[in-house]
Parts: structure tokens; sequence; C-alpha cells
């Protein structure tokens, strides 16, 4: 990586988004070799087996959960949303990057996504699983959970509409089948390339079907550019729908330390910051297995640093606004519910999740930490602990001490929290691996739109390739 | 699986269809032979019907049910309706006196004890005990059979075995008149036991007849016989009283009076009535102390010294106690209470503790006469000759450890659980050669017995007792006995007759003896219809107590002052297996599944030790290990420790040891000597151990730290809203003006309510905080026990709880109780989070949960800003599918779902009794009015602290309360217009001892 190192030191001209020498046929055979090798990695096998056990656990305590009720995990009286709830809103902050890297990004033509957009879709894709399942699996009687839905029935009863936990319903799930279609469309001529190469029958006959008979037509090309960039627009309100909507279910309530207007861009802001830490903790290590470093490059990792420094500090902002209204608002209980979570009994929460959040991204002022992969990858995995601590602070800390003093109640979670939590993990892992071993991880056909050579002939740089939409210019075919 | 890979092209039979050898096997049993053709049609469909039907068919034969006939009635007794309750009144007696009650049965069992409104005695409230009664009857652990027992071996028998076992045993102690025959019985007021006393002392001359209550009166009868009276009692009238002393005692919760007192202390405590004022001068942190307007902790031995000094300066000697009572140390106290009591007069109240030694009760006695109080007076009390003391049963310890007593009849009561330490009776009465237990449990006396015999619960035996004041109860049987028990009467007749007798005849007779024979039968169905019939009693006045000596001082060492008391939620242990009373958080301590000695802080303190921290408590050479909980208010240089806990053979609540279930909390008789009866009698040594045990509490769950401290100081003025009588004078409506209300709105239109309009009112200037609406919302709502870990987890079901909080000095803290129900707002934030609308709003204005509709997403609890609502975090009914538990099933109310888990659940404003009452008065033929509807919390309550009813209706009690100037909304200011409106706690302090109680209005802030 040194060239690229030396590459993104030269501040009048950008470096190539592409690094190396690399074709357009070099390109395709980077992406499709990692699913087209008889036999990946030996790390993949590690990591797939511990994840593999992790999601065995998973499986292990919704069982025991299910078969034996809620009071398995540490949830109590007045804590009766816990660990659980605080995974669904840390799953879903994950969930985010990815359409925001994918449309977002898209719609500003920043091009330098292309490299990174296919990974953290797919990210998103399961983070949001994992954060769905979540919701499910608390409720006390998840053999009825369908009445949240609004389906005709012959109890003539709809769902309550004013609950902002129907409204997260509909958040979440919209944003799930966007992101999912966004992701699998943007994966169609990528998968006919993988079916055109593929060698086995089996390989054939799937990604054939999964490629809708991509042919790489212009008329295929052109629709597929108007259909990429309608979704996208309809992703970009999302991205900012689904976390106001989880935010909701705590600012719409009238509890000391959720009822707050502050919630909704908070949590966007927060979701952004823990979805890029989150890509980069999967890129960095995914990079260096696969040899994808000359499209994953240094600078993307660097440009990753600086979002993450910036919402970091949004965050941080909101922090200080969240104690500054609670003071400025004159109201008892407000104001005791910031005192106690810095304060009080989860003093050691808070303290971990500001630490976490707010002063070790300052780190990213400076190039050498942004450079140093070990720096980001340990960096980005401590945003990821102080954003989980994050919502545990908001979920626990303000339950646990509400309005009257004979209900409250210290929250301590089970063995089975723990394992509940780490199993999503594993759910997370096996479907990330999977995806990394069978799927490409990089979008071929968006990337070569950024590569000088799809530029030959408007002078061939790559500065003039970052004013074009990607995927413009279509490369040769989809070979 | 074999239709693949065989070849046939028709199976024969199942067996070459299935090849599992389980199946081969049951398939030969059930279906022995078949007609070829009928097995050999071959289709999948026709496969599975018979698979289905072998299963069905399988399953059938292997289990059998008891043939069981449900006729219906070819005649309908009269006034019978299938499916309506019917209430009878009884009587319950605790402690020898009797409380009056009326039991509610559906088809033929009683699920729900209410007090008997039309007896004095009870005037339609209950304690917690006899709330937790139907529990009791129904408890699966109850003794079921006789058993009798020989060299450690327990064998099944019958009362037909017994009858013919014990005939030949009592015409042989017949012709040595009894000698060597004892009768170990608790104290009663039974008029009918005292018959059957005469007749055995008669028949037995040379027999012995104890009584022992561990947790007796008996002090209190010892101090009047020394003040000249004998067999008598004195009844306090706090509705006379002004000016009220408590020494060392709780008459508002721990008295067989206790629902009386309460309720006329509670008139006194109206402010637009006119206020009394309570002061209390105690140890432990009592019931009637958290009410008191002053309050001083002293340890024991300075109690003695108090009331010395009281009396002494009453007596002329105006100086007495200065030297024990300097200034700031109670000097003000006793002079400004002296002053307050004197200007009282015939409205001056001195009531003593039954754990004091009986020169105090003396003492309390000639205070009252010198002051020329007219609140207490003293009634004659029968079968009072020993007052179960401890005395009583250490001779007859003393005769059976000597081997003189040969046959021994345990008639209730536990004797080798809570007798004194000291006496050791499991080792005396290895001597008895016959030892005959009549007993609800076969507990560790039981264990000890050759015979073992069950005893008829209340609720099932016909019985007799008396009330505080003297009114006789009756008790009737509401069911058949369960498991065949019969009652101390029935016991007593058959070791008379030779043989049981009709219980009815036996009360009836002894009925008929006081209230003569004309129309006995009228006067008898009366007293019976009533609960009970009055004795023309007067009251013996003028009782001139002359100089009495005085109470003995400290004990000479080192320790602290040892206090035993029953337990405020199991009494003396015998309600120890009853989880509803085990779950009851103590009304001061918040505690649940166990005791704990209780200790002031600055004691604590010396010894470097916290709540939860165990210590060795070493009194007189006996020690044992208990944990510490720390009681503000508790008096320094002292310790309390609670009685009652640490069963070994109570059963599956409370311990067994049968079945290796550990008993619940510590058995503190183990430390209590004969002399360690009395308050600080004996000196305790506490070592610190260093380990800790847990301890289940339903509030302060873990240490507070001073964010906490300071942030509930701050709020708590607001949320229980106190002021004194001088500010309520000035401002009526002060309560109002202690938060700042921002005009309110709406989000949504508000419900119209052309109909009914259900809401409550609490008065918090009565409530003790003696939590027995807790209990009986549990019965009345089927609300399920959790255990200790569960209450550890903070996951109690209780619907109704008791907030208590203590305000000022650690050391010295004024208490407040504020119940805390469902408040059904009428914007309920609860009602707007629900995803499946399962709580919702009636049209009269109640917060409905569907429980079958909820999907458990507790959302609404989070939203809840009073924390009211209750998560089954686990099946807490299973436990009624194991076949022994079938008995408790019969517990349940059949007007109120079961809850499984999954659901949340809360308070319902009693809807199924709304909903009855509606029907009620549709049949009448009228509408509906006040006082049609009462909820469970509200009619158990002592002091009518509860009020409930249709705000629609502008006489209603109810609406009187929410205009009463008093009232206010707790939260109010959150928008949510809750139904329950508190009515702020009114004191009546002392302005001579204003400025200590002003200092402590400081630290509790006013909004």
């Amino acid at each position: 990586m040194a060239d690229g190192v030396a590459a993104v030191d030269d501040p009048i001209r950008k470096p190539p988004l592409v690094q190396g020498e690399n074709d357009f046929a070099s390109v395709t055979d980077i992406v499709c070799q990692v699913s087209e090798t008889p036999k990946p990695p030996k790390a993949w096998y590690v990591t797939f087996a511990a994840a593999l056990g992790l999601l065995g656990a998973l499986g292990a305590s919704i069982v025991y959960l299910i078969s034996t009720g809620v009071g398995v995990w540490g949830n109590n009286q007045p804590v009766a949303w816990g660990w659980p709830i605080v995974n669904f809103v840390f799953w879903v902050g994950i969930g985010h990057a990815g359409t925001l890297i994918s449309a977002v990004l898209f719609l500003f033509r920043q091009t330098w996504r292309t490299a990174i957009n296919r990974f953290s879709e797919a990210m998103t894709i399961f983070a949001v699983i994992c954060a769905g399942m979540f919701p499910a699996i608390h409720v006390g009687r998840i053999w009825v959970i369908y009445w949240v839905f609004p389906i005709p029935n012959q109890m003539e009863m709809w769902p309550n509409f004013r609950s902002p936990l129907l409204w997260d319903v509909f958040a979440v799930g919209t944003y799930f089948t966007v992101s999912l279609l966004f992701w699998y469309m943007g994966m169609v001529p990528d998968l006919a390339t993988l079916r055109d190469r593929a060698t086995s029958r089996v390989r054939r006959m799937m990604y054939g079907v999964f490629s809708l008979g991509w042919t790489g037509s212009n008329r295929h090309w052109h629709r597929y550019e108007r259909a990429y960039l309608l979704l996208a627009a309809l992703a970009t309100p999302l991205v900012l729908s689904v976390h106001s909507v989880v935010s909701f279910d705590f600012a719409v309530s009238q509890l000391p330390g959720w009822h707050t207007t502050i919630f909704p861009p908070y949590f966007v802001a927060g979701a952004i910051f823990s979805g890029f830490a989150m890509v980069l903790s999967l890129a960095i290590p995914a990079r260096e297995l696969w040899g994808l470093k000359d499209l994953i490059t240094t600078r993307h990792i660097e440009l990753m640093c600086k979002v993450i420094l910036a919402t970091g500090m949004m965050v941080g902002y909101a922090y200080s606004t969240e104690f500054f209204v609670a003071w400025y608002s004159g109201n008892r209980y407000e104001g005791f519910a910031f005192i106690n979570r810095a304060f009080g009994p989860y003093w050691w929460a808070y303290t971990l999740m500001v630490s976490c959040n707010v002063l070790v991204p300052q780190i990213f002022w400076f190039k050498k930490m942004r450079t140093n992969m070990w720096v980001v990858f340990i960096a980005a995995a401590l945003v990821n602990v102080g954003m989980w601590f994050e919502r545990f602070v908001i979920v626990v800390s303000s339950l646990n001490r509400d309005f009257l003093p004979s209900s409250w109640h210290y929250f301590t979670p089970t063995a089975i929290d723990l394992l509940t939590f780490l199993g999503s993990f594993g759910l997370f892992l096996t479907l990330f691996l999977l995806f990394c071993r069978y799927l490409p991880q990089v979008a071929i056909a968006e990337i070569k739109g950024v590569m000088p050579q799809a530029h030959a002939g408007h002078g061939g740089s790559a500065a003039t390739a970052s004013d074009s939409p990607s995927g413009q210019v279509p490369p040769e075919g989809v070979k | 699986m074999s239709m693949k890979t065989s070849k046939r092209e028709y199976w024969r039979s199942l067996e070459q269809l299935s090849e599992t050898p389980q199946f081969q096997e049951m398939v030969a049993k059930e279906f022995p032979s078949g007609p070829e053709e009928d097995w050999t049609e071959s289709s999948r469909r026709r496969f599975l019907q018979l698979m289905g039907a072998s299963a069905a068919l399988g399953a059938a034969g292997a289990c059998s049910w008891k043939e069981e006939k449900i006729l219906p009635f070819s005649q309908r007794p009269d006034g019978w309706i299938p499916g309506k309750t019917k209430a009878f009144a009884t009587s319950m007696e605790l402690g020898g006196v009797g409380r009056g009650l009326v039991v509610t049965c559906y088809d033929g069992r009683p699920i729900k004890v209410e007090g008997n409104s039309e007896h004095p005695e009870s005037l339609g409230a209950t304690d917690s005990f006899a709330q937790a009664s139907v529990l009791e009857l129904y408890d699966p652990d109850r003794s079921r059979a006789p058993f009798r027992q020989s060299g450690g071996q327990k064998e099944p028998s019958s009362w037909e075995s017994f009858s013919s076992w014990v005939r030949p045993i009592l015409e042989e102690a017949k012709k040595d008149g009894g000698k060597g025959l004892a009768i170990l019985a608790e104290p009663t007021s039974s008029p009918s036991i005292g018959i059957m006393k005469g007749q055995v002392a008669e028949m037995l001359p040379s027999a012995v007849w104890v009584e022992y209550d561990p947790t007796g009166r008996h002090e209190e009868a010892m101090g009047l016989e020394s003040c000249g009276i004998l067999g008598g009692r004195p009844v306090s009238q706090f509705d006379k009283a002004s000016v009220i002393l408590c020494l060392d005692d709780d008459p508002l919760a721990d008295h067989p009076a206790a629902l009386r007192h309460a309720r006329e202390f509670a008139s006194g405590r109206k402010p637009e009535k006119g206020m009394n004022r309570l002061y209390s001068v105690e140890t432990d942190f009592s019931v009637t102390g958290s009410m008191a307007d002053h309050r001083l902790p002293l340890e024991p031995s300075r109690i003695r010294a108090f009331a010395a000094a009281l009396e002494a300066r009453l007596a002329g000697d105006a100086d007495a106690g200065a030297g024990a009572f300097p200034d700031g140390e109670g000097g003000e106290f006793l002079a400004a209470a002296l002053d307050d009591l004197r200007q009282a007069g015939p409205g001056a109240l001195v009531t003593v503790g039954p754990n004091q030694p009986h020169e105090v009760h003396a003492l309390g006695f000639r205070i009252n006469h010198l002051l020329g109080s007219l609140a207490q007076k003293f009634i004659p009390w029968p079968n009072s000759e020993t007052g179960g003391s401890a005395d009583g049963l250490a001779g007859l310890v003393g005769r059976m450890g000597k081997g003189d007593i040969n046959t021994l009849f345990v008639l209730g009561g536990n004797p080798a659980y809570n007798a004194p330490a000291n006496l050791d009776f499991s080792a005396a009465s290895q001597k008895v050669q016959n030892l005959v237990h009549l007993g609800l449990y076969q507990d560790e006396t039981a264990s000890l017995s050759t015979w073992h015999l069950p005893k008829a619960h209340f609720l099932e035996s016909w019985g007799d007792s008396l009330s505080w004041q003297g009114y006789w109860n009756l008790a009737q049987p509401l069911i058949e006995p369960l498991h065949g028990g019969r009652s101390v009467l029935e016991f007593l007749s058959l070791v008379l007759g030779g043989n049981s007798r009709d219980g009815r005849a036996i009360v009836r007779s002894a009925f008929r003896r006081e209230f003569g024979a004309v129309d006995l039968e009228g006067k008898f169905r009366k007293a019976l219809h009533d609960g009970f019939a009055t004795v023309a009693k007067a009251f013996s006045v003028g009782v001139v107590p002359e100089a009495v000596s005085a109470p003995s001082s400290r004990p000479v060492g080192e320790g602290l002052e040892v206090v035993f008391r029953a337990d405020r939620t199991l009494h003396d242990g015998r309600f120890a297996n009853s989880g509803w009373l085990q779950e009851l958080p103590d009304p001061l301590t918040k505690l649940t599944w166990d005791n704990a000695a209780l200790l002031a802080k600055s004691e604590a303190d010396r010894l470097s030790v916290n709540t939860g921290d165990l210590v060795e408590v070493a009194i007189e050479g006996r020690s044992m290990e208990l944990p510490i909980y720390i009681m503000p208010g508790h008096a320094p240089g002292s310790v309390t420790i609670p009685l009652g806990y640490g069963r070994k053979e109570a059963g599956h609540v409370a311990g067994c040891w049968e079945d290796q279930i550990e008993p619940v909390g510590f058995d503190s008789y183990r430390l209590r000597t004969s002399s360690a009866f009395t308050s600080g009698a004996v000196l305790a040594v506490l070592k610190k151990t260093g380990r800790t045990y847990p301890l289940a509490t339903t509030q302060d769950h873990h240490l507070i730290d001073d964010v906490g401290l300071k942030g509930r100081a701050d709020r708590l003025g607001e949320l229980v809203r106190e002021g004194d009588i001088a500010e309520w004078k000035e401002h009526a409506d002060f309560a109002k003006h202690r938060v700042h209300e921002p005009p309110l709105g709406a989000m949504w239109d508000e419900h119209e309510y052309d109909g009914h309009k259900w809401g409550m009112s609490i008065d918090l200037s009565t409530c003790l905080g003696c939590s027995t609406c807790t209990v009986a919302c549990q019965s009345e709502n089927n609300i399920p026990v959790v255990g200790k870990e569960e209450v550890i987890n903070g996951r109690e079901m209780h619907w109704i709880r008791l907030d208590r909080y203590f305000q000022g000095d650690i050391e010295s803290p004024e208490a407040v109780h504020q119940p805390v129900a469902c408040q059904h707002c009428e914007l309920a934030p609860c009602e707007q989070v629900c995803p499946v609308a399962a709580t919702t709003h009636s049209s009269e204005g109640l917060n409905d949960m569907v429980y079958n509709r909820c999907i458990g997403t507790r959302y609404c609890a989070n939203n809840c800003p009073y924390k009211v609502r209750r998560f089954n975090f686990f099946n807490f009914n299973k436990d009624l599918k194991e076949p022994k538990n079938e008995t408790l099933k019969l517990a349940k109310n059949p007007e109120v779902t079961v809850r499984s888990r999954g659901v949340m659940e809360k308070c319902s404003f009693c809807v199924q009794r709304i909903e009855d009452a509606r029907g009620t008065a549709k049949i009448e033929g009228r509408p509906l009015v006040d006082g049609d509807v009462t909820p469970a919390c509200a009619q158990a309550c002592p002091t009518d602290s509860i009020q409930f009813g249709d705000l629609n209706d502008e006489a209603s009690k109810v609406r009187m309360a929410h205009d009463d100037p008093r009232s206010y909304f707790m939260l109010g200011e959150l928008s949510n217009k809750p139904r329950t409106a508190f009515l702020a706690r009114i004191r009546n302090p002392n302005p001579a001892l204003e400025p200590k109680s002003s200092s402590a209005k400081e630290e509790a802030p006013h909004g």
C-alpha cells in the first residue's frame, strides 16, 4: 500500500480511486476470484466456524427464551426494556451506513462510494435482519406478534396507529425492503458476470437465476441506470426516516431522558457514525483477506474516518445539548435524568460512551492515524462499543430511575442477555461471510466507471471521472 | 418410512407399516386383531386415519380419571344461584381474640375474606392475616391425614384408629385423676372451649392445662393484675382521645383490636373535624410510629425510664427524669408530651406495647388514671389465668423433662418451633410416652409426636370466640373440611365423651348458657347471620392503680438491648407457609421473604456493617447469624429481631426439611429464652462476619447513592404532599400549589362520560401503610406470588403497593406512606403507546387491560410514570398444573382471569365488582348508587382511606374527596389527568416542639 499512501499525499491531484496496474479485466478478476477460488482463505473457515457457533448459541438462547419467558433476561420493573432493545437500536444504527453510502452518496456524486457500497449495503441488510429479530423475540407472546401488522382479521381489530412501536414496524420494514431491492438490483450485472464466468453447473444455475437474464444490452443498461437512480432517490429519505422513527420509540414517550425533541437528528447522526465504524471494522479485514486493496484503498478508509470524525462530533454536540436543555427546561425530572446518567449508578456506562464516541474519533484529525489500519480498526471497534453503550445509557439509565423513587431499581443483565447479544453477531457474521464468499463484494460494473480507462476519451483523469455519476459509461459488456 | 423401501404392494398390518417396536407393542395391545380387509386399503389418508385413531386410543387408555358424577339439583336450594357468590359471617381467632369476618363463597367454596361491617371490632375492615386465610385454607401443604409415629416411622392412619387408641389411655388416666396427662393449647377466648376446659378439669382433676402464645399479651394482663384487676383487659378508645402517647406500642396495626383503633384514630385525623395528636416513643419503627406527629426513638430501658418519669411528674415530682432526659435527648419531648396530655385531661390516652414488662403497663394505667383519661376502660376477660406466658410452658416442660408427663395433647400451636430456646421442648418431649398433636400442618411439633391429627381450618369448622371488647363471635364452616380435619372443639369433645360431637351443637350449647334458652334458635340464627352477638358486659371503670413498682433498669453488661417481636407479615410464624404474606412487604422495612436484625444507622456504623451484611448475634451464650437491615429511626443501643421465620417443617413455601427446601429467613426463636420475652430484658453482642446475604426488598433495592438521595429528596414534597394543620387552616388547598402546573392540553379528543365515571381517592392523612390492601387485592385479583429471587429481580406482581418514604434525619426521620395503584389516567400514557391496543379506555373511564390482546411489548410499563404495570416475566401460575396443588385452584377468584406469561397486568379498579354490582342493580331495577361498588383494597382498608365511586355523582364520597381542597393529583403536571386523587397528609405537630419538626420540613422541600 506504500504507493497508495504516496498518492494520497499529493493535495493537488486527487488520487485515482482504483490503485495499482489494473484494467477492466483485472478488476473483474480481482472481485470474481473471491467466489471462484475453490478454497477460501483459512481465516474465512475459522471465522465462519466461530460465527456458526455463535449462531447456534443464538438459536439455543431463543428456544430457551420462548419456552421459558422473558424473565430469562435481566429485564425488570421499571427496566421493562433492557438489552434486547439496546441491541435492536444498535443494529438498526449499524444498518444505516449502507443505504447512506449507496443512495445518498450516489445522489451527491461521491464516486468513491463505489468501492464500498456493495459491501456496506450487505452489511445493512444483515444488520437490519439482526435488528428486526430483537423486537420480535423480546415480546412476551411471540406467537401472536403478527397482531402488530395491519392485517384484516376476524377480531376486527386494527393495531394502534398512535403507537411509535407500530411506526417502527413500518419504518424498519420499509427500510429493509427498499435496501434489499436496492442491493439486489445493483448486483444484477455483477451476478451476470459471475454467471458468465461460471464453470460449474450449480454456479451457472444459481447465478443464472438471480441475474434475471441480464445480457448487458444497452436497453438493459438504460433501464438499470434509471431504476437505480429512482431507488436511490427513494432510499434517501428512508435513511433519515428509519432512525428518526426508531428514536420516536423513545422521544414520543414521556419518560425523562427519552422525551426529548433532539432525538431524531441525534439518532440519525449516531447511526451514520456507528454504521461507518462497522463498515470500517468489516472492510479493513476483508480487503486484507481477499486482496481488495486496490479497490478499497487507503483513501476510502481515510474518507470514512473523516465521516466518523464529523458524525462523532455531532453526537458529542447532542450529548452536550441534552444536558443544556435538561437544565434550561427547568424540568425537575429531566434535570435529574441527566445528572443521574452521568453521575448515578450507571456513570461507568456514560463515561465509556463519551470516551468512545467523542474522545476516540478525535484521533482522526491526524492523517497518520487515519492511514494506520490498526489504529483505524481499533478506533472503529471502540466507536461500536461506545455506540452500543449509548443505547444502553439511553434505555437503561433513563428507565431505572424515573418519576417515583419507590420504583427505582438497578438493572443487571443475565448470561442469556449476553448470549443473545453475542448470538446476534453470529447471525450477522454468518450472513456476511456467506456474502463475502459467494457474492461480488465490490460493484464490478460501477467501479469500472470510475477508472481512468472509462474516461479515456475525456482526458483520462480520475478527477473528471468523479464528476460523472458512477456507471454512466458502461464498461465493455459485462465481462 | 418403509413405504418406499419395501417392495410390498399392500400393507398387511400396521406392524408391517410401522417398524418401531413401541408402536408395534402399542398396536398389538390395543388392536389384537382386525379384519384383514380393513387394513389392506393402502392410501396415505387411510394410514393417517389409522395412526391418529391408534394414538388417540392409546393415550385414552393410558390415564384413568376418577369417576365423578355431575348432577343438577332436582330442587335448587332456596336462594342458591349457581355462579352467584354468597357471603357468610364468621370469625377468626388469633392470639386468643376473635375478629369478625364475612366470607364470600362461590359455589360452596370460600374465595374471599372481608371484614364484617356490622361488627363493632371489624367495621368492615380486615387485617392481612384474615385476608390471607383463604390461601391457608387451600394450602396444599396442609396436613391431609392423621399419622402415627413410632420409632421414627410415620404410618398413615385414621381418626377411627386414633379414637380406639386414645380411649383406653383416657380410661387409664381417669383412674388417677389424669395425673401425668397434660394439654398444651393456644390461649383462646372461646366460651365453648372454656366450658370444656372446665369439664376436663372435672373429669381429670390432676391433669395440667397449659396455654402458650409466643407473642401474646401476657405482660399486659399481669400489669392489670398488679393494679388489682384480675382477668381483665384494657380497652382503648381512640375516638375519645385528643392526645395519644404510645409507649413502644403499635395499637393501630399490631393489636387484636387494631382495626377499631385504626378507624377511631383516623376519625380524629380529618382536619375538617379536628385533629388528634399522636406521640410515639418506641425502639423499632412501627406502623403507629409512622403516623405519629412526634416520635422519639428510645432503647427499651429508656422507654421504661420515660414511663417512670412521666408518672413521677404527674404524681408531683416536676423534675423526675430530668437527669435521664436532658434537653436534646428527649427532655423537650417529655415536657411537651406531658403538657399536652395534661391539657387533654379526659381526652388523653397512654398505651403500652405488649413487649413491655408488666411494670410499664401498670405505669401506663396509672398515668391514664392520673390524667383522668376517659379513653381507656377495662373489661373482664375470661380464660386468662395464664395468658399464654412462657412461665406456664416452662413449668410443663420441666415436668415433661422429669418424666412426669406420659400423655400430652398439643392442641394447635407449634411449641417445638416457638418455645423459649432455653426450655428445649424437643428434648423434653422425648420423655413423653404419648404426644398427640392436632395441627393444620405436619410441622416441627408433628414430627415429635406419636400421633398427628389434621386440624380443621377455621373456615371449615364451628367455633366461637370473644372480640377484644367482649362481643360474642360465632364461626361457621364455609366448606366441609377438605382433609377430614377436626377443630379443637371437636377434638376436646372426643377426649371428653369418647366420640366427637357435632361442632354446631357444642357452640350452640355454649351460646345457650350465655343467652338463655328463650328463643334460642332465633337468637342463635341471628347471631350466626350477624357473625356476633352482644354480651351485656359493663366496663369496669374506676380502677385506681396505686403506686406501682419501678421498672427494671438496663441489664448490666456489654451489648445492645434486644427486642423480639412478632413479624408484621407472618405473625409468630404460623403464617409462614402463606406465599401472599411472605411476599407482602413489611410496612416499614419493605422486606419480603426474610427477617433481619434491625439496627439504627449509628449502631450499624459503629459495627461498620451495612444492610445485607451477616452478623453473628450472641445472646446469653446462644448465637446465630442474622443479616442486618438498617432501619432509619430505630433507637441506637438496641436491636430488633422479628420472629416467625426459619421454619424447617412449614411447607413448600417457607421451608420443608423433607423435600430439601431451605427455610425462608432465620429462626430467631433459637435466641429467644424465657427471659427475653420483654423488650430490653437481655443484651445481644453483634459481631461482623464479613459475609453478606441477599435481602429482597420491594423498595430501595440497592443502597442509594448521593445523586439518587438528592433526587429523591428534591421531588418527595411534590409526590407526597404534606402540611401541618396551621398551613391547612391558612390555605386549605396548599397541596395544589406545591407544583406549578402549566395549562394542560390534550392531544386527543377526550371521552365524554354520560353514565358513570369511576374514580378513586386516597387520604394520605389516615393511610397507615399497614399493607392490608395489598393482600386483599392479591386475593381478589388472583395475583401470583413470584418468590424471593424474582422480588430481588424487581418482578413482584402486586397491583397496589405502599410507597414508604423517610424524610429528615436518618436517626429520627418522619415516615410517610403512599398507596399507589393504577391511576386510570384520562390521557393514559400507556394506552397511546401499545401497538396492538391491548390497553384502552372504557366508556366509564377505566383504563382497561385486555390480557388476551396483549403481546407483551412492555412499552406501556415504560411509559407509565407511576410504574404500576406488572409483567408476567414467567408463567407464575405454573405450579397450578401440579396435581398436588389442585386445592390452590380453589383459592382463585373465578371472576378474574388467571394470567399466563408474557402479558402485562395492573389494577383494574376491580372491574369485576363493578360489573357484579351493575348486574345486581339491574335485577333489582334500580340505578347504581354510591357504595354499591367497593374495590378490594378500599373494602379492606382499616382507616377507610380509600374511596371509590362515580365522579359524576355529586353526592358520592369519592366526588367529595376529589372536590376537597386538600386533593391533588400526583404528577398531574404531566397532563395524564389521573383518576386517583390523593388528599394531602396533614400533621398536627405540637407548637412547643415546632423548631425540630420545621427543621425536618426544610429538608423535604416544597415545590
